[in-house]
Formats: C-alpha cells, structure tokens, sequence
C-alpha cells in the first residue's frame, strides 16, 4: 500500500501533468493560473491524505459490520414467543351476544403457534364474531381513510394496519404516542396516523421497516379530517386496541457470490483506470 | 453561424462525462457502507454492483480522448446539460434493483427527481425501504443541489480550463467569490456546515421523541440534506407529519430558508456585513412575497371549514408556503389533504408560490426572485420613461450585492428565463389535462415539476408513461433554467442535420437577404 507520501508525490506529478497540458493548449499564463488556484504543493498533501484515510476508512466500515454481526444497532424488538407474553395481553373477550367472555378465544392452545388460524390463537383479542351496530362505522378499510372526505369526520371508524416506524411522542407528554398504520392490502402502501396511548401501544412487538414486518392492530375510534387538538392533523383517537398478528422478522442472508459481480468490476475498474493513467504517461 | 460538432468534439465530452461519472460514484460509497453496518446485504451487494459500473463506464468513456483538449463553451454546455440524464441513469440502477419501483421509468423518474432536487417520487412501500436506498435517495439530493459542477470545481476535477463556462452553464449566473473554483468550495463549505449542524439537533429531538438512536440520527441526517438543499424527499411516506414535532418543523423552516438565500447574501453575513443582506431586494422581495401568500392561503384555508383555529392555519399554513417558495416540497400535511381540505383556489396558490421559487444563486428553483425584481423594475421604468420629458435619461437602480443600474441585458435575460417558465408550466398543464386530469392539479403539478417544488397531487406509481416522460423533461429543464437545455437541442440537431440540407437553408436564407436588401435599394431610389 503506498503510504501517504507517495500518494502525495503522485498527486503532485498528476497536477504537474496538468499543468503542462494548459501550457500547451493555452499557454504559458494560462498555466501559471491554474498552479495558483490548484495550490499543487497543500493539494497534492490533500489528495494524498485523502486517498489515505479514504481506504482506512473503508476498512474501518468492513471492521464494523464484522464487529456489529452479534450486535442489534437498530433496537429491534425480536417477537416474543407465545409461551412468554404477559397475561394482560391476553385479555378476554366478550362475546357480541351476551357479554361474556368467549370461551372458544382463551381456551389454552394445542396445535404450533404457526400452524392456528387467527380465531385460535390465544394471544388473538379480536372478536371476529362482532357484528356493526349503529355506534360505529362498518369495518372500513385503511385505503378509504387515506383517500377520506369531511363525509368521515368525527365518525367513530374501525381498521386494520400494520405497525411501522417508531413510536413518537406528542411534545412533552409521555402518556400517549403516535403510531403509523400502513395498509396490509396486498399492492396497497397508504397510511394512516393513530394516536393512542402508551399503555395501549404497549403491545405491539415490532415496528415494521426493512427486514422486518409489524405488529398487526385492528384499532377502533374517532377519525377526524383535520383534528383540532392537533393544529389540524389527519388522524384517529383511538378507544381501543387489538394485536391480530404479531410482527416478524425476515432479514437478508449473507451470500458472498451476491457480492462477486460488483467486486470483479470494481477490480476490472481498477485494471482500466491504472491503464488510463500509464497510457497518458506514454503519450507524454 | 451554429458550430457543428465533430468527432473530436464528441470524444472530448466524452473524456468530460467520464470524469463526471467517475466522480458520481462517491455517492453510491456512502449507501454501500451503511448497508454493510447495519447488515442490510442485499443493498450492499446492489450498491457494489452500481460502483462497479460507473468506474467501469467512466473509465472506459475517458479512454475516448486520453489527452483532452480544453473545454470550449459549446462542449461546456453539451457536458453540463446531460450529465444529469446520464447520472440520473446510472443512478436508476440500484433503485430499480430495490425492488420498490412499479417500472423501470419510476426508477428513472426518481433518478431525475432526486439530482433535479425536485423530491416528488414514484417509490412504492417507501415506509420499508432500506437505510440503504433512502441514504442513496438523499445522496442523489446533496449531488444534484450542490450541483455536480460545483462539486467537481470544489474539488480541481476541471482546472480552469472548462469550468467557468461549465459554472454559467449549470444555471448558476453569480459568482460569490471572483474565482470560481473559490465560490465553489465556499458553496460546499456552507451547504455541508449547515446539514452537520441541523442533523445534530433534529438527531437529539427524534431520540427524545423515541425513535431508536440510529433511526433518529439517519432521519436527522437525510432531513437536513433535504432541507437545506430543497430537495423535498422525506425517508417515511408521511414526509414531515411523521415526526409530529412543531420544533422539527420550525428547523426544517429556517433551514429551507437558509438554503434559498443566494450564496452571495451568505458571505456578506459571514463576513459579518448584515446590512447588505436585508437591504438586498431579494431579501425584501422574499419577505413581502411570503407574508402576502402567508395571508391568501390561511384566508383560503380558513373558509375550507376543516382549519378551525389560527395556531392549526399557522402551523400548517406557513410550513407550507415556507416549503413552497422555498420548492422543497416537504409537507406537513398528508397527501389526502392537500387533495380535499385544500380548495382548489389555496392549491393554485401553493403552485403560484412555487412557480416564483426563491432566491437566484441558491439551491431553490423557480423563476426566482432577482427575475421577478428585475422585470417589475423594468415596467417601473417604462413607466418613468412614459412620464418623462423626451430630452430627459431615466436611470433605476436597486440593491442587488451593490447598487445596479437596471440594465436592458438583464432584464432581457430575466424576461427570455420568465416566458420559458412561463411556457413550460402551461405546456405540462396542458398534457395532464389530455391525459384526463383535473385542470387545478394539472397545473399544479406542472409548476411543482418545472420550478423542482416537488409537492405531488398526482405523482405516484402507475402514472401514465408519456406524462411521467414529460415530467422527467421538465424537471431537467428547470434545472438547467431551460437556456442550457435549449443550447443542447439546438446544437445536437445542428450536429446532425444532413450538410446537403444545411447548406440548401443557408442559401435560402442568403437569397431572401439579398432580395429584401434589393427591395430596400429600390426604395431608396
């Protein structure tokens, strides 16, 4: 690896190079000009610095990616196995008939965890059994919401969103959170934004992002357009929360042919940019 | 009279863009790293894959002249105005490979979006986008708004030789400091000062909201860079309404406003003259213009019905016109608002916010405020001419870095840029209105595309492919302030125009001026 100096040398002879160039096709001011305003000698120790720490720094990337390869820089949250979840998440249900819990939702589980539809989990808190009444909305769908008129402002509102981004906080107040709903209608990305509060928020596992897919929540509660409370955000106060899915994860795998076509053209790059440079030369 | 190119010509630009691309490749180094830290190695393997070949291609293009000559003015031109096609390309790889775009020409269209720093985008699922992509989204902002010239003066690639003409021909008309590689590196200093500072103030309010400390810094990091750069791309779909914070927004403003001051106002305040800068008539015309449109969007606002309350107008209301005049095209906001709560008369009023933009030299697009100065100081002194005596000399001055007399080549070239503009956001308008959307959002999201504002109402995966094209058109052509990209055409269809026929038009052209100068002779007579 050449050290520092000699990069420096090779910088200075390249800007020499230069220079002589816009003598030839300028002339001799010309050139003077550009020595002045290139200041070959504090660049040539620039660019030969420069290349220096560019490598190190490369290297010291690499290093860090080994270094963090047990670490988990973004915090995230593995989904906990159904055997460990706390018993308020597991709340009863009541029945939509006569108020008492369901007993076919708690009942303790047999099958894998993978293999239950969504009614037999038991972690599940959504009765799926629940039929519309005058107090609400029909079930309505997140990609309506985001495309909503005034038509559902104030209007008590029920949907069904996965958990993506991070939990934010509304100025000082700890008790509540924002959190973003994303569509889960294959083909569909609108979104919307839910405020509850933090107790509330407390279930949810994982935050969808790159890798990984969120907690997903039915919520119910009031939309509004633009909310007052909130110097007129678009938004939902929500009364209640429900996990129908948790989130999961699915990170890349490491593979080193995937990395084989961008390493030999970078080697090839090399090869050209080394011929280009010694092919000059021989013109001189 | 047109100078055709020849082969020399174009094996010379060649060497030209080479360099150019070659140089690009540092912002597909940063996306490379993050990736490798943070384990996301299908983005890694993309990115290495992408630096692979622009070395390869920019190597290969500066073999086509070994020994180039120095660049003339019309190579200058050709050189500046595609370099950002073919970098906006090249940078459609790896988006496209992310597997987050519908087509190939929504990886393109946000190629030209992000270097054009227009920041309207056809991404699909952005929300789960690596940190990867969205570091290489901002990347293409911090290069496309510095200016990819600026950023290669700053840093010697061209000498002296072809950069003065490359400088003029990117757009940029003033020189803040009288070398132009020094007003270059000044430019880069200032820019990067500014996002170092922001990024660490937005980083420590996303943790105390509660994001996890590395979201928080990467947010505050790309937020910065498109804040001061008024590129408008935001790393969640909710762009700024994610962060829920009026302090982010209210640093989001200054910056945005800071990055649409010309440069020339930055140095006078760094050298500790303030003075000039709020007796400049872009200042001036800046702030009377902003509260004025301030005023006629919450009066717009307020008669919607949904913005009940003057904390919820101002907040939203001035964020907005900060974001418009400024053509960011951040919004506080969602999309679906900007649709329905927002009347059609507050939208054209967004859009006539955009189309003016902000100040000349500066990061911002638009017509800009010195040409809007100079064309209303033109009719002030048509005026005083009309009112004069004959016998009498009208002189008009204004504040611009100095006292000017009003000059008839500015203001020509003020009115030529002002048509083209003008011309530009009607013909976009024109096609979205063919393509069977609403009048108000054509033309809205014509000036959005042609000023780089970026705020959509009807951009998005799925668009129309000769509306996306047309859109792409625009956003170069704003950027280059149309006279480059006019340069380019003009001198790419000369160059290729048959000599048989060149020479059959300049014939015709010799003969009718011999015939009218017969005409005039016989008159004499």
């Amino acid at each position: 690896m050449r050290t520092r100096q000699a990069w420096g040398l090779w910088a200075e002879e390249l800007l020499a190079q230069t220079a002589l160039e816009a003598e030839e096709h300028v002339g001799a001011g010309a050139a003077e000009e550009v020595r002045e305003e290139l200041q070959i000698p504090g660049l040539a120790r620039r660019v030969g610095a420069g290349a220096v720490w560019s490598g190190i720094l490369m290297l010291a990337a690499v290093a860090l990616a080994v270094a963090v390869a047990v670490a988990d820089p973004l915090g995230e949250e593995t989904p906990a196995a159904p055997d460990d979840e706390a018993p308020e998440a597991a709340a009863e249900v009541p029945d939509a008939a006569t108020g008492e819990p369901d007993s076919e939702l708690t009942g303790t589980q047999e099958k894998p965890y993978s293999t239950l539809t969504p009614v037999d989990r038991s972690d599940n808190q959504v009765n799926t059994h629940q039929q519309p009444d005058s107090s609400f909305l029909y079930d309505t769908s997140l990609e309506d919401l985001a495309g909503a008129d005034d038509y559902f402002e104030g209007q008590t509102v029920q949907i069904v969103g996965e958990v993506i981004g991070d939990s934010i906080t509304e100025g000082f107040d700890r008790d509540h959170v924002w959190v973003t709903l994303a569509s889960t209608t294959p083909g569909r990305h609108e979104t919307v934004m839910v405020y509850m509060t933090a107790g509330q928020a407390s279930i949810i596992d994982t935050w969808g992002a790159y890798g990984r897919t969120g907690t997903i929540l039915q919520v119910r509660g009031v939309y509004h357009l633009a909310c007052a409370e909130h110097q007129g955000l678009s938004d939902i106060h929500v009364d209640n929360v429900n996990r129908v899915e948790p989130g999961s994860r699915h990170p890349d795998v490491f593979a080193w042919r995937d990395f084989m076509p961008g390493a030999v053209g970078v080697l090839i790059a090399g090869i050209l940019l080394l011929a280009f440079h010694v092919f000059r030369q021989r013109l001189h | 009279m047109w100078h055709r190119f020849t082969f020399s010509d174009v094996r010379t630009i060649c060497h030209y863009l080479g360099v150019l691309i070659l140089f690009s490749t540092l912002i597909y180094v940063l996306p490379f790293i993050t990736a490798l830290v943070l384990r996301e190695w299908e983005p890694a393997a993309r990115y290495l894959s992408a630096i692979a070949i622009c070395l390869v291609i920019g190597s290969l293009l500066r073999f086509m002249r070994v020994r180039p000559a120095r660049l003339n003015r019309q190579q200058a031109l050709v050189v500046t105005g595609l370099a950002w096609i073919i970098l906006a390309w090249f940078a459609s790889i790896p988006l496209f490979g992310s597997g987050h775009y519908a087509t190939y020409l929504d990886a393109l269209f946000d190629g030209v979006s992000g270097l054009t720093t227009t920041g309207a985008t056809a991404i699909v699922d952005l929300d789960h986008l690596s940190n990867a992509d969205n570091m290489f989204r901002f990347m293409m902002h911090l290069l496309g708004g510095l200016g990819l010239v600026v950023v290669a003066l700053a840093l010697g690639l061209f000498g002296k030789s072809g950069g003065t003409t490359m400088y003029a021909s990117e757009g940029r008309s003033e020189h803040v400091i009288p070398n132009v590689v020094e007003t270059a590196r000044f430019i880069f200093r200032i820019a990067i000062g500014f996002i170092i500072v922001a990024a660490v103030i937005l980083s420590i309010i996303n943790s105390v909201k509660g994001m996890v400390p590395v979201r928080a810094v990467l947010h505050g990091f790309w937020v910065s860079i498109s804040g001061f750069i008024t590129g408008g791309f935001a790393p969640m779909s909710d762009s700024i309404t994610y962060y829920h914070s009026t302090v982010v927004e209210i640093i989001l403003m200054v910056l945005m406003i800071m990055g649409a001051i010309n440069f020339a106002l930055h140095l006078e305040a760094w050298k500790g003259r303030v003075e000039p800068f709020f007796k400049d008539f872009e200042t001036r015309t800046m702030i009377i213009w902003v509260l004025a449109m301030l005023v006629v969007l919450t009066a717009s606002l307020s008669s919607s019905g949904q913005f009940t309350d003057l904390p919820a107008l101002l907040r939203r209301g001035l964020f907005m016109v900060v974001s418009a005049f400024t053509t960011t095209g951040f919004q506080n906001i969602t999309g679906n608002q900007l649709a329905t709560v927002f009347s059609s008369g507050a939208l054209l009023t967004l859009g006539i916010i955009m189309a003016v933009g902000g100040g000349g030299g500066s990061t911002a697009g638009g017509i800009k405020f010195s040409r809007i100065g100079l064309i209303l100081k033109s009719v002030v002194a048509t005026v005083k001419q009309t009112l004069a005596p004959d016998s009498a000399r009208t002189v008009v001055t204004y504040n611009h870095l100095g006292r000017q007399n009003l000059n008839e080549g500015a203001v020509k070239e003020a009115m030529t840029v002002f048509m083209l503009f003008v011309v530009t956001y009607l013909a976009g308008a024109l096609v979205g209105i063919a393509y069977g959307y609403p009048a108000p959002e054509a033309f809205f999201q014509s000036i959005a595309m042609t000023s780089n504002g970026g705020l959509s109402v009807l951009v998005g995966p799925g668009m129309p492919v000769g509306l996306e094209l047309f859109y792409m058109l625009q956003m170069w052509a704003g950027r280059l302030e149309f006279v480059t990209l006019l340069a380019l055409i003009v001198q790419i269809v000369v160059s290729f125009v048959p000599r048989g026929l060149r020479k059959a038009v300049a014939a015709r052209a010799a003969a009718a001026d011999d015939g009218s100068r017969g005409l005039d002779e016989g008159d004499a007579l």
